[in-house]
């Protein structure tokens, strides 16, 4: 069957992007297979939704979100409370890391991994942006201007937005609490 | 500058490995790497585990799904409908293997299949449906599940072993549908590996035509 021009779009950006997005994957579910699923799934989704896109953000950018949207979707279904995400506060760190190329990576350590499953539980509901926002901020531990950049946001809206998460979450999180209760 | 430490994260890294920087970030990169032994090691790393994946996943799995999930055609997941119902039938027997959702995603040919909540759009004229409803018709003839449109009706009684011809069809408008089903069969190659011999059954029924009158 002769490739069509959609099929030869979507294998390049494949072979361009494919690799950090499974890594990206990998690093949030820890497990090859489901990330291999969301990066397969991610890049379906792009190819369904990339006209709306087109012209506002880099491929790497709307794939990055996309893969971390998915993939917190997907713990989302198995996670349990562990209480381990702490209590969220906006970090205002920016002015000292502000152009930093440094930001803290995902290590992927098990207290971590409570945290993003907690964090799951609380981004059910929001937004693509927003619990892409609150993920790259509580749990990667970027800052805000950088959260703003890879949004393609300001960091004012992104500080707001945050700002308004975090009273939802703490909401959601002490009913959750309380159900968690025996 | 501390040979062992990172001063490169590597989101920017898998950025700079995917040409996503813009050019002054670029150069800081470049200017960085060329200083930094644990930032260029890193990049190594990652570049070697890009490879590997790559020889590892290649792109054609991926472009199955694509194919599969926009020009699968409502008779051909009606073909495979049929074709999972024979292959979950075998697979029911006690001893059989678990059927893993990867396979049922395959074979509803779906984008959007949500654990739980698996859809088969091409098939399901009345919206979303959980794949629960989806298993339910395969395990009764298609009919059951009203509505299904005319052309359903009569491809499940061309493809089920034990249906006697439409008595109010012409053998000439079963023998066409064979032949759509055949080509159609030809054109998407992407079909489960699992149901292939399902698939060969089927194509041995449609070759020998129905005897409708």
């Amino acid at each position: 069957m002769s490739e069509s021009t959609a099929e030869r779009e979507l294998g390049a950006i494949y072979r361009r992007y494919g690799p950090a997005i499974h890594r990206r994957a990998l690093a949030l579910l820890g497990n090859e297979q489901e990330a291999l699923d969301v990066t397969q799934d991610s890049f379906l989704a792009y190819m369904e939704a990339r006209s709306s896109w087109r012209g506002e953000a880099s491929p790497f950018t709307i794939l990055y979100q996309i893969v971390t949207y998915r993939a917190v979707d997907r713990l989302r279904r198995r996670a349990r409370w562990a209480g381990a995400l702490g209590t969220l506060e906006l970090r205002d760190e920016d002015d000292a890391a502000h152009g930093d190329l440094a930001q803290p990576s995902m290590e992927g350590g098990l207290a971590q991994v409570e945290a993003l499953c907690d964090l799951a539980i609380l981004t059910q509901g929001e937004s693509p942006e927003v619990l892409s926002a609150a993920v790259y901020h509580f749990v990667d531990g970027w800052t805000l201007v950088e959260v703003a950049r890879e949004l393609g946001l300001d960091r004012k809206k992104v500080s707001k937005m945050l700002q308004q998460f975090i009273r939802r979450a703490r909401q959601r999180g002490s009913e959750t609490e309380a159900r968690a209760k025996p | 500058m501390n040979p062992s430490s990172r001063y490169i994260s590597d989101l920017i890294l898998e950025r700079y490995i995917a040409d996503a920087l813009d050019a002054t970030t670029r150069s800081r990169v470049d200017a960085l790497l060329a200083r930094s032994p644990a930032d260029s090691e890193r990049l190594k790393k990652l570049l070697a585990d890009s490879k590997e994946f790559l020889q590892r996943h290649p792109p054609e799995e991926l472009l199955g799904r694509f194919r599969a999930g926009t020009v699968r055609p409502m008779e051909l997941n009606a073909l495979v409908a049929r074709l999972t119902r024979m292959t979950l039938e075998e697979a029911h027997r006690p001893e059989a293997p678990y059927i893993s959702l990867a396979f049922v995603k395959q074979c509803v040919g779906s984008q959007q299949v949500p654990r739980h909540a698996l859809q088969n759009p091409g098939f399901n004229t009345q919206g979303d449906s959980p794949i629960a409803r989806f298993i339910v018709t395969l395990e009764g003839l298609l009919s059951t599940v009203a509505p299904v449109p005319q052309r359903m009706f009569l491809l499940e009684r061309l493809l089920h072993p034990e249906t006697q011809p439409h008595p109010e069809v012409s053998k000439r408008a079963m023998e066409e549908l064979a032949a759509e089903l055949l080509d159609l069969v030809e054109k998407h190659p992407d079909l489960p590996a699992e149901l292939k011999p399902s698939l060969a059954q089927v194509i041995e029924k449609l070759k020998q035509r129905p005897g409708a009158k």
